[in-house]
């Protein structure tokens, strides 16, 4: 079960001084929805570096040797074919199709990639039940804080107001 | 809101005197090499001009595509790129010895009898491009397309440091610059491939390939770009342009010398997979040459140390941000350009048997000492960034991505 406070600030200003304060005052699990990349709100909410350029590099090393493992396999083993000639294992002659295959693979792992770090298949989440919420894609600045228990909500909660938002709800996994 | 006083940069005197001191030395040691080898002279002479004269022409390319792409954020790192690429008409004073030295560096001046009935007809057929007077005239040509596009470049940025503030005549400047630069490209594109063609892919005037000149051509950008970053990383101090520059200009220079180091690599590598897949006896001998006889180790050397090992650092985000990691593999890239440019040059002395002469290390550091010398004598006692550049506040300011 995951309790979230959210506070919707008018502008990106705002929301990045609220996310200082909030940080100030000791609160570290937070995360930002706006209607656009908002300049430096990676640094203030100190998020940790995206593991999806790993995915990238993995995916499209494999996919070279793997594209590599299965010329030479098909051609020069399993069923030896001369083309004019060449010698059976053409290193240089399978490059293109090595080249192109890390290409695919690369970029279908970071394309499924993304898409699963974004929560898919998950359909909806809570924040959605929340009617005001909308205005995160268009000209709202939310700021989401974990909480955990009764307390904790409560010092989110002031604090968010005292940082200027404009209007503060409390999400709840379980109430759906 | 911090302020930065940028003073001019009035320093590196006793390295210009130095460099230009030493230049001298070398090349009088080249001169004094070439009286009992002159093939070997003349090829190491070429092979270092080749070299240093891609730094300038690397410069040119990348500050013209700058310049005509509209790209704002490399206004911090320009002065350095224009001050190399100004140098045009010093490398048309180096181009003299090669001149002089044309019998002994290329067989069509007066063919060999060893090139067979077929070679010398085939020569005969290449006459009319291949001859001594149409290849100065062209020689003069390409000078003076590069001397006078990076010379403006450079004279107009220069120009406008001098203007009080972002004033009307400042911002015409730049229009100025940027207007040359679109309309002159292609032009000078073109000069560097019918340069590339003539004074090295014509050392085996019966060999051709159409990739040839991109591919030396992309290996000079990836040049330009290594040295600017080893001297942003080495000049971080008061009012030198390395210490205006953050990880972000740090991220995108090493992200264009990868593109380039890849450019590089696919050129290469579609040349030498075309000829090695049809194999016929006239294209392949150019790789005979370059493979044979002890040239093997530099040609592998060049496939991991020019492009795989790098390519697989220059990925990494943290290096490409930190300037000192940077620059280490910027002067490692650097190195592979000697490298290269060796390995296309001086095989065309000795065809399949790896040698080496001294005569190429004094004239490299001979050229290299007067080139230093007077890139130091342009940059002495002017900005090391275009101070009055309009966009230059929003340069030092880049967004994220």
């Amino acid at each position: 079960m995951s309790r979230w406070l959210l506070g919707e600030f008018r502008t990106s200003q705002q929301l990045l001084e609220a996310a200082r304060g909030l940080r100030a005052r000791g609160f570290t699990r937070m995360d930002a929805l706006t209607p656009f990349p908002v300049e430096g709100i990676d640094e203030v909410l100190s998020l940790p570096p995206s593991r999806l350029p790993l995915l990238g590099l993995v995916a499209g090393v494999g996919g070279a040797g793997g594209a590599y493992l299965v010329q030479w396999f098909t051609q020069a083993v399993d069923w030896p074919l001369d083309v004019g000639g060449r010698p059976l294992h053409s290193g240089p002659a399978f490059i293109p199709i090595v080249f192109e295959s890390a290409v695919l693979s690369a970029a279908g792992a970071l394309f499924l990639g993304v898409l699963v770090a974004c929560g898919l298949p998950r359909v909806t989440h809570p924040f959605f039940d929340l009617e005001d919420f909308r205005s995160a894609s268009i000209d709202g600045f939310w700021l989401a804080v974990t909480v955990v228990d009764d307390a904790g909500r409560d010092a989110a909660d002031a604090a968010l107001r005292a940082l200027g938002a404009a209007q503060v709800s409390l999400v709840d996994e379980a109430r759906r | 809101m911090s302020r930065v006083v940028l003073p001019r940069y009035d320093g590196g005197r006793r390295a210009m005197v130095g460099a230009g001191g030493g230049g001298v030395l070398a090349l009088l040691a080249t001169l004094v090499g070439g009286w009992g080898a002159p093939r070997e002279a003349a090829h190491g002479y070429l092979f270092a001009f080749a070299w240093w004269l891609s730094l300038c022409l690397g410069a040119l390319l990348i500050l013209a595509a700058f310049h005509a792409s509209r790209a704002r954020w490399p206004t911090v790192l320009r002065r350095p790129l224009e001050i190399m690429a100004a140098c045009g008409p010093l490398f048309a004073v180096f181009f003299v010895p090669v001149a002089l030295a044309m019998p002994q560096l290329f067989p069509w001046v007066s063919p060999p009898a060893d090139l067979g009935a077929h070679g010398l007809h085939l020569l005969a057929h290449k006459r009319p491009y291949l001859n001594v007077p149409f290849f100065l005239a062209r020689a003069v040509l390409y000078f003076l397309v590069w001397g006078v596009v990076g010379g403006a470049l450079w004279r107009w940025s220069v120009r406008q440091d001098a203007e009080a503030g972002i004033s009307e005549r400042g911002i015409h400047l730049t229009q100025h610059q940027r207007r040359l630069s679109a309309g002159t490209l292609p032009l000078v594109v073109l000069c560097l491939s019918f340069a590339c063609l003539d004074w090295l892919m014509s050392l085996e005037p019966l060999w051709q390939s159409t990739v040839y000149a991109l591919s030396v051509g992309c290996g000079g950008v990836v040049a330009a770009l290594a040295t600017v970053a080893i001297l942003a990383a080495g000049g971080r101090g008061p009012g030198e342009f390395g210490a205006l520059m953050g990880p972000r200009h740090f991220r995108r220079l090493g992200t264009l010398l990868l593109a380039f180091l890849c450019l590089w690599a696919y050129c290469g590598f579609s040349q030498f997979m075309l000829i090695w897949i049809a194999s016929l006896p006239e294209e392949v001998t150019w790789y005979r040459a370059r493979l044979d006889g002890g040239w093997l180790p530099v040609a592998v050397l060049l496939a991991l140390g020019h492009f795989a090992v790098p390519f697989f650092l220059l990925l990494s985000r943290r290096i490409k941000e930190h300037p000192r990691s940077l620059a280490w593999v910027s002067a490692w890239l650097l190195l592979m350009r000697v490298v290269d440019v060796y390995w296309l040059v001086l095989p065309a002395l000795h065809p399949g048997r790896a040698s080496f002469h001294w005569t190429s290390v004094t004239a490299w550091l001979g050229l290299g000492g007067l080139s230093v010398a007077v890139v130091l004598w342009l940059a002495r006692g002017g900005y090391t960034v275009p101070v009055r550049d309009p966009f230059l506040l929003h340069s030092l300011r880049v967004p994220e991505q």
